[in-house]
């Protein structure tokens, strides 16, 4: 049975003719030692489908079994329940508590379980040990490294035992040599068996997975399963910042100036460097962005 | 869990080291000015109540005008504040003879104030009275004379004074101005004793005697004129007789010497701190009502900068609850907060109550004191207005969407 799945699951935004579809018709089954990686460009969905999955989120349509429970109707508090008890989450940036030490820190999601204080310690300080952070227990987040401090994170998302660790964007910010340090331990901890699922931009990463998920518009556009240790080819032609510029704008004279989408919304980035790299994309993208009808559903 | 949440309030709190306290200053101000404005009153009743079991003990007083109402039991009722020392003409020399006369009566010492400036070598002093009064003051009152002696019933008619410490110490400039002499409307007086330190007791309508000049009763009545200025007719019981019943018989005797009206006040001494407090009453109970105010605005500060901190701390909230804290939990930390920075302020509040006191006793002749149920008062009270200004913020915490204070920052 999968651990998680997701079955024509939606996630809508705003009403009327504001409308977006953030996820579109999702079906999706996720097996118990599974490291997938989400890929996609920004705005595809990837963070709403990884906190519909974490329970931060609800879906507006659709079925969700966690473990072969339905969560999709569950209470604020017991959805809070099923984080605390069966989900890890290590995030971009800013993931641990400025006000409180590692050790505190790491300790925390035990704190919400009602664990006494020695036994909370205690297992904090055997995740430092583990992702080899022990002799910075007592270190406040803003004395650490980046690389440091998603090593924290990550002991943090271990400290519960969960079932499922979402780990969005976890080396986003890191160099390099910082970010296989993650990543190795993120191997680690999946090679123990645990189901890992991790938003990523950057193809290299996928060679830790062992399945691949291409979104678009709200949609999963490819589901991939591959080996561990290679990277995923499909994923080479992907590209991530969409060339927006056409005949058009170059008449215009806006021809070096490329169009981001994030989250947030579209950003001009200034830099045409970052794009150079980039073929033709083996997905097709619809020219407009989807207005969901409500029709459709019914 | 509370202990977590507490440790957690204690770690953000040191990590807002200046936003607390501001937040704290409300809280702070209420509780320090509750806590002086009633210790103030406390003090002031301490003073009255020794004063009158020492010097006045057994002391029967009686004043012009109408002070205090009493009812059929001789209860004071009322207390009029003004018109103490406005109708001095009411008693005379002849209402203290008439008192001479009750049964149980062992002495009455009219005291006149004699109006007129002293001076000593040739530098007039302002913060003298001078009161004309009896040879046997000095046995009626159970004061101790430091040095020298008081003037006896053969000094009628000469001119010698008796002072108060007070009088010594900033007019003469020395502890034992014995001997030494001054000018009081023209006329030399001979200093021939100097009074021990009497107690004082502020905010009362006794006299600062410690500020007095005691001359004899015809010298000062030579000065007045043909009728003395009696502000007060001093009555000494004799041991055996209810001092109730004397003051009952008074009141009847004098009233229909003055034909039936009631232009004059009969005191027990003990009374005299009913009085006082009950003036001081009308004074702290409106301070009071401010300080409680304040208290409330201090209250509204903790909630206006925990709803601030909430937005601010999206980020945190969000994280919180993306490792599994609920909606209580989430509740719980910020309620204990703005309990944990209430609880604070009110224990700041008190340091600052006890600084200011200790100042207040140390430069001033009041002597506050810490009333133990005013401390528990002020700490329970802030802890409350803690509490309830809290809800708000911790509802607006808890009902966080954690997407949205995840995306914050």
């Amino acid at each position: 049975m999968p651990i998680i799945n997701l079955k024509d699951v939606s996630r809508l935004y705003g009403f009327g003719d504001a409308t977006t579809v953030a996820l579109e018709d999702i079906n999706l089954e996720i097996n118990k030692g599974e490291f997938v990686a989400i890929m996609g460009p920004s705005g595809s969905g990837k963070s709403t489908l990884m906190n519909v999955i974490g329970l931060l989120d609800r879906p507006t349509y659709g079925a969700f079994t966690l473990h072969g429970d339905n969560v999709e109707a569950l209470k604020d508090d017991q959805r809070a329940k099923v984080r605390r008890d069966k989900i890890g989450f290590v995030f971009q940036s800013f993931s641990l508590l400025p006000n409180m030490n590692v050790l505190e820190n790491v300790a925390l999601p035990l704190a919400y379980q009602g664990a006494n204080l020695h036994h909370r310690i205690l297992q904090a300080r055997t995740m430092l040990e583990r992702v080899g952070l022990g002799d910075r227990s007592y270190f406040l987040p803003t004395q650490l490294s980046g690389g440091q401090v998603q090593r924290v994170a990550i002991a943090r998302s271990l400290i519960n035992q969960p079932e499922i660790i979402i780990a969005d964007e976890p080396t986003g910010n890191l160099d390099s040599i910082a970010s296989r340090l993650v990543m190795e331990l993120l191997a680690d901890i999946h090679k123990m068996g645990n189901t890992i699922l991790m938003v990523t931009h950057n193809p290299e990463l996928t060679r830790y997975a062992t399945r691949v998920l291409f979104m678009r518009d709200g949609m999963i556009v490819h589901d991939e399963k591959k080996s561990l240790g290679d990277i995923s080819e499909s994923s080479e032609n992907t590209k991530f910042f969409e060339e927006t510029t056409n005949e058009e704008h170059d008449i215009a004279g806006v021809s070096a100036m490329l169009t981001v989408e994030t989250d947030q919304g579209k950003y001009v980035k200034m830099n045409p460097q970052s794009t150079k790299k980039s073929r033709k994309p083996s997905v097709k993208r619809p020219t407009k962005k989807k207005k969901y009808k409500r029709s459709k559903k019914s | 869990m509370m202990v977590d949440h507490m440790r957690m309030a204690r770690n953000s709190i040191r990590a807002n080291r200046f936003r607390s306290f501001l937040t704290m200053l409300g809280v702070i101000i209420g509780v320090a000015s509750v806590v002086t404005v009633v210790g103030i009153g406390e003090g002031i009743k301490h003073q009255v109540n020794r004063q009158s079991e020492t010097v006045t003990k057994n002391i029967i007083s009686v004043r012009p005008g109408r002070i205090a109402e009493r009812d059929g039991n001789g209860v004071i009722t009322r207390i009029n504040i003004l018109p103490a020392s406005i109708q001095t003409g009411s008693i005379t020399l002849n209402d203290a003879k008439e008192i001479e006369l009750i049964d149980g009566v062992e002495r009455v010492v009219p005291m006149a104030l004699v109006s007129g400036t002293v001076k000593y070598d040739n530098k007039e002093y302002g913060g003298a009275t001078v009161i004309a009064t009896k040879h046997d003051f000095v046995d009626t009152v159970s004061q101790k004379i430091d040095f020298g002696g008081f003037y006896g019933d053969v000094d009628k008619e000469k001119r010698v004074a008796v002072i108060g410490k007070s009088i010594a110490e900033d007019f003469f400039g020395e502890v034992v101005p014995i001997g030494k002499t001054f000018t009081f409307r023209d006329q030399e007086y001979i200093v021939r004793g100097v009074f021990e330190q009497f107690p004082i007791a502020p905010l009362t309508q006794n006299m600062n005697y410690n500020s007095t000049i005691f001359i004899p009763e015809n010298v000062g009545y030579n000065l007045s004129g043909s009728k003395p200025q009696l502000y007060e007719l001093l009555v000494s019981v004799k041991p055996e007789y209810d001092k109730q019943s004397v003051v009952r018989a008074i009141d009847q005797r004098i009233k229909s010497v003055h034909g039936g009206q009631e232009d004059f006040t009969v005191l027990r001494s003990d009374e005299m701190s009913i009085l006082t407090s009950k003036t001081f009453t009308l004074v702290s109970s409106t301070t009071v009502l401010i300080a409680i105010i304040s208290l409330l605005v201090g209250g509204i500060g903790i909630m206006n900068v925990m709803l601030v901190t909430v937005s601010e701390r999206a980020r945190e909230i969000g994280i919180r609850k993306a490792v599994g804290a609920s909606n209580s939990q989430i509740k719980w930390q910020f309620l204990t907060e703005s309990m944990v920075l209430s609880f604070w302020g009110s224990l700041s509040g008190l340091l600052v109550a006890g600084i200011v006191m200790l100042l207040l006793r140390i430069f001033t002749n009041l002597e506050p004191v810490v009333n133990l149920s005013v401390v528990i008062f002020a700490i329970i009270g802030s802890v409350v207005i803690g509490t309830v200004f809290g809800v708000a913020p911790a509802r607006k915490a808890a009902r966080k969407d954690p997407i949205d204070s995840l995306r914050s920052m």
